[in-house]
C-alpha cells in the first residue's frame, strides 16, 4: 500500500489576502471584547480599593458621602427582580403565542402574526417606557390595588396602607415582559418548526386530540429551545435601561414589596446619572461590570441548552 | 452514438371511439374542521354567562374593583365554565382540548393587544404636536414652556442620520468580514470568536456608552475635541452594539447557502475567496440586507449608549466629529422628562417620528426579505384532453 | 439529422410528442478561443495505486487505472465502493473533507497533479465537473451562468456571447433559452439546469470532464438529451462517468471500470476493459453477475 498524505496546495494571492481580511476581522472582535474587559475592570478598581467586598453587600448609593458608601446590592436585588416578574409573564405568553403560529395558525395568519411579533421586537425600548410611564401605568394601578387587598397576605403583594401604586416594580415587569415575549416567542417558534412531523403525525393517528399531541410531541421536543429562549429573554430583562429608567424612581432598597412605588435597575440607574464625577463613574463601571457578567452567564447557559437539547440544532439563538 | 429509430410506443390508428360521456357531477368540496356551530355557541354563552356573574358578584359583594381585575376574573371564569360544558357535552378528553385551543387563542391575542395600543398611543399624542416644521428648525430660542409646535427637531434627525450612518461604516465591513470568518474558512480561531460575538451580544448598551466614555472621553476629551462628547464617540458605542447582532445575524444567512454551489464554484477552478465573493456573497444578498436593515433599526433606537457619549445638544450641530449632537431617542427623552407640558408634547412629536422611521425601515427589511427565490419548475407535459387541437410540448 | 416526432392523434385521448430534434452542433473548430485557460485538447488521466482515507477508514485501494485521451470512461459498480471519492481524488476535491487523506499517484497527462507545488485550483481548470444534484449559482443570469467559470477561475475570452452560445449548443440548451438569456439560472427544469451546468463546465474548455452520477435526479428525456452530449463531446474532452445505469454506461461510453466494496472492505477494481467486453463475456464473474442485474 503507498504512503499515506494530506496533499498541500500552495494558496493563491488572492486567498492570502482573503484568509488576512477575515481573520483580522474575527481577531478585532476579540480584541475589543478584550479591550471592553480590561478597562471595565482597570476602571472599577478604584471602586472596589474603596468599598472592597462590602460593595456586594452594601444597598445604598450615596455618592456624595465623604468618603462615599455605594454598593451594588439594591440595584442588583431590583435588576433580577424586575427581570424575573418579567420573564415570568413572558414565558407562558410566549410559548402560548409560538404553539399558536406553529400549530394552530393557516398560513395566512402564521405570516402575518410573525411579522407582528418581530415588529414589537423591532420597537424601541425608549417608546415602551413612555408608553409605560405615561400611560399604560395608570391602568396597571387598580390591578395592584385588588392584588394587594385580596391577597396582601402574599408577601410580594403587601404593600404599606398609604403607598403610592404606580413606578412599582411590577408595572416595570409587565412593561419589560413585552420586550421580551418576542425573544421568547421566535426562539419557541423556530423548535416547534423543528417538531418531527412523523412523530406528531403519529400521535394523531393514534387517536389524540391536538392538545394531547403537542402535549406528547411538540412540547417535550421543544423544551430546551422554550427554556434556552428563556434564559435569552432573561439576559434581555437584566440590561434593559431605558424603559425601566423611566418607569422606576431608582432609588436603591431591598424591598419586595413589588405593587408599591420603588426598587432600582442596575443600567436604569447608570442611565440615570449620566455625566458624574470621577468617582462616580468608577462606581458605575463596577456596577456596570456586575451587570455584564451577569447578562454574559446567563446568555452563555442560555446557548449551551439550546444547542445541547435534541430541538436545538440549527437554531440561531 | 445514439441513433434515433421509428417510434415503437406510438399508439395504431383506430377508429373514432365514441365522444366520451360527460364527466359527472363532482361532489361538494369541503374542509373537515374541529369545531362546530356548537363549539362556538357554547363559547359564546359561557362567556355571557361569566361576564354577568362577574358583574353580578363584583356589584353585590364589593364596592367597585377596576375593569382590569373584572376582565380577568371574568375571563378565569368563562374558562371554567366552557370547560365544564365541553366535558359534559363531548367528554373530557375533548374539552381538554378545546381548553388547550382557547389558552393558547388567548396567548396570541394578548400580544397583538399592546402592541397595536402603543402604536396607536405614540400617534395619538403625537399627531396633535407634528408639523413640516419638525423637520427643518431645530430647539433654538425656544423655551421649554414655548407652545409644542415651535421649533422642531431637525437638529435631532440630522444627529440620528450621521451617528448611524457612521456606525454603519465601521460596522458594515467588520460584521461581514467577521461573518465570513467564521462560516466560509477553517481556521482555529472560530471556536474562541465565535464565543466572544455571543459575549459581546450581551453587553448592555449603556454599559457600551459608559465604556466609550470612561476610556476615550474622560482621559482624552481635553487633547481633541474629536474625543469630547460628540456624535462620533455615540456611533462608537453604536457600532459597539450593531456589531455583533449584524454578526450573527449574517452568519446565518450564509450558512443557508447551499454547500453544492460552493462546491460548483471550487469545480470551476476558483480560488476560495473568489467562490465568496462570486457566489456565495450574492446568493445571500437579500438576506445580508436585511440583516443590515434590521441592524439599522436597532441602532435608530437605541438610547442608552448615546447618555453618555453624544450627551445631547438644542441646536443644530451638523458635524460628527466636533461637540455635543442631539440624535431623535435623546430629544424624546430629554423633552417627556421636562415637566413643561408643552415639552411633553414636543418628546411625543418626536417619539412619533422616531416611530415612524423604525416601522419603515422594518417595512424595507421584509420587503427586501421576501422570498424572491427561483420560479417554481415547470412541470412534465401532462396528457392531453380528447377535445385539444394542440397538445404541449415536451419541456425538457 | 435524425428527427422523431409523434403526430397528434385527435381521434383519442393522444400521447405527448417527444421532440427528438438534435441541437445544431457547432463542432470544436467553432469554439472561441480563451486567454489564460487551459491547454486545448483532450487529456489522459493515469492512477496509480490511487487509495484514499477518511479519517483512518480505508475507503479505496491500489485503484490502478488509464483513461485514454478522447475516450469515454464509465466508472460502474453498486453504490458505496468509493466511485465518487475516485472521481473526486481526480480533480482535487477529495482533500476538501477535512478528515480525508490519500495515497498513489494521479497523473495528469504524465504530470502528478498532487507534487508540491502544484495548485488544486489549476488542476480543477483543466478538469471540469457535473455533480449529481443540478447547482447552477441562482443569483446569476443564464448567460452569466455559463461565463461564470471564466469569472471564477480569472480566464479571458473576447467573444463572450459567442462561447454562451457554443457552449449551450454543446449542452444541448442553446434552442430553448437563447430567447432568455437573462433570465435567472434557477428558474429552470431539473432537466434544463444539469444542462446549464454541462455548459457551463464546458465554457472554460477543461481537458476532461469529471460528471458524478449527472442524470440520477432527471427524467428521461433529459437523460437523452445529456447522453446525446456525452457522445458528441468526446472530440474535445475526455469523459470519465460515473452512473448506476447500466444501459446507459452500454450506451455512453467506450471503456469501463468495475469498482465493488465487500463487506468491511475497502472499494477496489475489479475488472476495467472495453465496454463491449466487459457486457458480454467479462473476465471476472462477479463483473458478469452486476452487469446481468444479479445484484447492486
Amino acid at each position: 500500500m503507498p504512503e499515506r498524505r494530506r496533499p498541500e496546495d500552495a494558496p493563491t494571492r488572492p486567498d492570502k489576502i482573503f484568509t488576512g481580511i477575515t481573520t483580522a476581522a474575527g481577531i478585532s472582535v476579540l480584541v475589543i471584547l478584550g479591550l471592553v474587559g480590561v478597562f471595565l475592570l482597570l476602571r472599577s478598581v478604584q471602586t472596589f480599593d474603596l468599598m472592597g467586598l462590602s460593595f456586594f453587600t452594601t444597598v445604598e448609593w450615596r455618592a456624595d458621602l465623604s468618603p462615599p458608601v455605594i454598593g451594588v446590592l439594591g440595584l442588583l436585588f431590583g435588576t433580577v427582580l424586575v427581570a424575573v416578574i418579567a420573564v415570568a409573564i413572558a414565558i407562558p405568553l410566549g410559548t402560548c403565542a409560538a404553539l399558536f403560529l406553529t400549530d394552530y395558525a393557516s398560513a395566512g395568519l402564521r405570516k402575518l402574526l410573525t411579522n407582528l411579533v418581530d415588529l414589537l421586537a423591532a420597537i424601541p425600548s425608549l417608546l415602551y417606557g413612555i408608553w409605560g410611564f405615561l400611560y399604560f401605568g395608570a391602568f396597571i394601578v387598580p390591578l395592584s390595588e385588588f392584588l394587594t387587598e385580596h391577597f396582601g397576605w402574599i408577601p410580594f403583594f403587601a404593600t404599606d396602607s398609604n403607598a403610592t401604586f404606580t413606578g412599582s416594580m411590577f408595572i416595570a415587569g409587565i412593561v419589560v415582559s413585552l420586550m421580551v415575549l418576542p425573544i421568547i416567542a421566535s426562539v419557541a417558534r423556530e423548535v416547534f418548526a423543528q417538531a418531527p412531523p412523523s412523530e406528531k403525525e403519529a400521535a394523531l393517528a393514534l387517536g389524540g386530540t391536538r392538545w394531547g399531541m403537542l402535549r406528547t410531541v411538540v412540547l417535550p421536543f421543544g423544551k430546551g429551545g422554550i427554556i434556552g429562549g428563556s434564559m435569552l429573554g432573561l439576559g434581555r430583562a437584566l440590561g434593559e435601561t431605558i424603559a425601566v429608567s423611566l418607569l422606576l424612581p431608582q432609588v436603591p432598597e431591598l424591598t419586595i414589596r413589588i405593587l408599591e412605588n420603588g426598587g432600582a435597575t442596575i443600567s436604569g440607574f447608570i442611565a440615570l446619572r449620566a455625566g458624574g464625577n470621577e468617582f462616580t463613574v468608577s462606581g458605575l463601571m463596577a456596577a456596570g461590570l456586575v451587570l455584564f457578567l451577569m447578562t454574559l452567564a446567563t446568555n452563555m447557559t442560555a446557548s449551551l441548552i439550546i444547542s445541547r437539547s435534541r430541538s436545538g440544532v440549527g437554531v440561531d439563538a | 452514438m445514439t441513433v434515433v429509430g421509428p417510434p415503437r410506443t406510438s399508439r395504431p390508428d383506430r377508429p373514432a371511439d365514441p365522444p366520451a360521456p360527460p364527466p359527472a357531477r363532482l361532489s361538494s368540496r369541503r374542509r373537515p374542521t374541529d369545531l362546530t356551530l356548537d363549539d362556538y355557541l357554547t363559547a359564546a354563552a359561557s362567556g355571557a354567562s361569566a361576564v354577568a356573574f362577574t358583574w353580578m358578584v363584583v356589584a353585590r359583594l364589593t364596592d367597585g374593583i377596576g375593569w382590569f381585575p373584572f376582565v380577568v376574573i371574568s375571563y378565569v371564569i368563562f374558562m371554567v365554565l366552557f370547560t365544564l360544558v365541553t366535558a359534559d357535552r363531548l367528554g373530557r378528553l375533548a374539552a381538554m382540548d378545546r381548553l388547550a385551543t382557547v389558552v393558547v387563542g388567548t396567548g396570541a391575542i394578548v400580544i397583538l393587544i399592546p402592541l397595536l395600543w402603543l402604536i396607536g398611543y405614540i400617534v395619538v399624542k403625537g399627531i396633535p404636536a407634528l408639523r413640516a416644521t419638525f423637520f427643518v428648525n431645530d430647539l433654538s430660542g425656544v423655551a421649554a414652556t414655548d407652545v409644542a409646535t415651535a421649533g422642531g427637531g431637525a437638529h435631532a434627525i440630522v444627529g440620528t442620520i450621521q451617528q448611524v450612518t457612521l456606525a454603519l461604516i465601521i460596522t458594515l465591513p467588520l460584521s461581514v468580514s467577521c461573518a465570513v470568518f467564521l462560516n466560509e474558512t477553517s481556521s482555529r480561531l472560530r471556536r474562541p470568536v465565535r464565543i466572544f460575538v455571543d459575549a459581546m451580544s450581551g453587553l448592555p448598551s449603556v454599559v457600551a456608552g459608559l465604556f466609550i466614555f470612561a476610556t476615550l472621553i474622560i482621559p482624552l476629551a481635553e487633547t481633541s475635541s474629536l474625543f469630547g462628547y460628540n456624535g462620533f464617540m455615540a456611533s462608537l458605542a453604536l457600532s459597539m452594539v450593531m456589531m455583533p447582532t449584524i454578526t450573527r445575524t449574517v452568519e446565518v444567512v450564509l450558512r443557508l447557502v447551499p454547500g453544492g454551489l460552493r462546491e460548483a464554484g471550487l469545480a470551476l477552478g476558483a480560488s476560495r475567496a473568489r467562490v465568496v465573493w462570486s457566489v456565495v456573497l450574492p446568493t445571500a444578498r437579500s438576506g445580508v440586507t436585511t440583516a443590515v436593515v434590521l441592524g439599522i433599526a436597532r441602532a435608530v433606537g437605541e438610547t442608552a449608549p448615546l447618555l453618555f457619549t453624544s450627551f445631547g445638544y438644542d441646536l443644530m450641530n451638523a458635524n460628527p466629529f466636533d461637540g455635543p449632537q442631539d440624535s431623535l431617542p435623546l430629544f424624546v427623552y430629554k423633552n417627556i422628562r421636562k415637566p413643561a407640558e408643552a415639552s411633553i408634547e414636543r418628546g411625543f412629536a418626536g417619539a412619533l417620528v422616531l416611530m415612524m422611521l423604525v416601522l419603515s425601515l422594518f417595512v424595507i427589511a421584509r420587503i427586501i426579505g421576501r422570498d424572491r427565490g427561483a420560479r417554481p419548475p415547470r412541470r412534465l407535459p401532462r396528457l392531453a384532453r380528447p377535445d385539444s387541437a394542440r397538445t404541449e410540448r415536451s419541456p425538457s | 439529422m435524425a428527427n422523431a416526432t409523434v403526430r397528434p392523434n385527435h381521434n383519442g385521448p393522444s400521447i405527448t410528442p417527444i421532440d427528438l430534434t438534435r441541437e445544431p452542433d457547432p463542432g470544436s473548430d467553432s469554439r472561441p478561443p480563451l486567454v489564460g485557460g487551459p491547454p486545448p485538447g483532450c487529456a489522459s488521466v493515469e492512477t496509480r495505486r490511487a487509495c484514499a482515507w477518511f479519517g483512518d477508514h480505508l475507503v479505496l485501494e491500489n485503484v490502478d487505472l488509464f483513461m485514454a485521451a478522447g475516450e469515454v470512461t464509465a466508472l460502474i459498480g453498486p453504490s458505496g465502493c468509493g466511485k465518487s471519492t475516485y472521481l473526486r481524488m481526480l480533480n482535487r476535491m477529495h482533500e476538501l473533507i477535512p478528515s480525508a487523506s490519500l495515497g498513489g499517484e494521479v497523473l495528469l497527462d504524465g504530470a502528478d497533479i498532487y507534487q508540491s507545488g502544484m495548485r488544486a485550483q489549476q488542476v480543477r481548470l483543466r478538469m471540469g465537473m457535473v455533480f449529481q444534484k443540478p447547482n447552477p449559482f441562482p443569483a446569476m443570469s443564464i448567460r452569466d451562468n455559463v461565463v461564470a467559470g471564466l469569472k471564477l477561475a480569472r480566464v479571458k475570452c473576447h467573444d463572450k456571447d459567442g462561447l454562451v452560445e457554443w457552449s449551450l449548443m454543446r449542452a444541448g440548451l442553446w434552442r430553448e433559452v437563447r430567447e432568455r438569456l437573462n433570465s435567472p439560472g434557477g428558474a429552470l427544469s431539473g432537466g434544463q439546469q444539469q444542462r446549464l451546468c454541462i455548459a457551463r463546465a464546458l465554457a472554460v474548455q477543461p481537458n476532461v470532464l469529471l460528471m458524478d452520477e449527472p442524470c440520477s435526479a432527471l427524467d428521461p428525456t433529459s437523460t437523452r438529451r445529456i447522453e446525446d452530449t456525452i457522445a458528441e463531446l468526446r472530440d474535445d474532452v475526455t469523459v470519465i462517468i460515473v452512473t448506476h445505469n447500466m444501459q446507459q454506461a452500454q450506451r455512453v461510453s467506450d471503456q469501463c471500470a468495475f469498482f465493488l466494496a465487500a463487506e468491511n472492505e475497502p472499494g477496489r477494481v475489479v475488472e476495467h476493459g472495453p465496454t463491449a467486453k466487459m457486457f458480454e463475456n467479462p473476465d471476472d464473474s462477479r463483473t458478469l453477475e452486476y452487469v446481468h442485474g444479479r445484484f447492486g
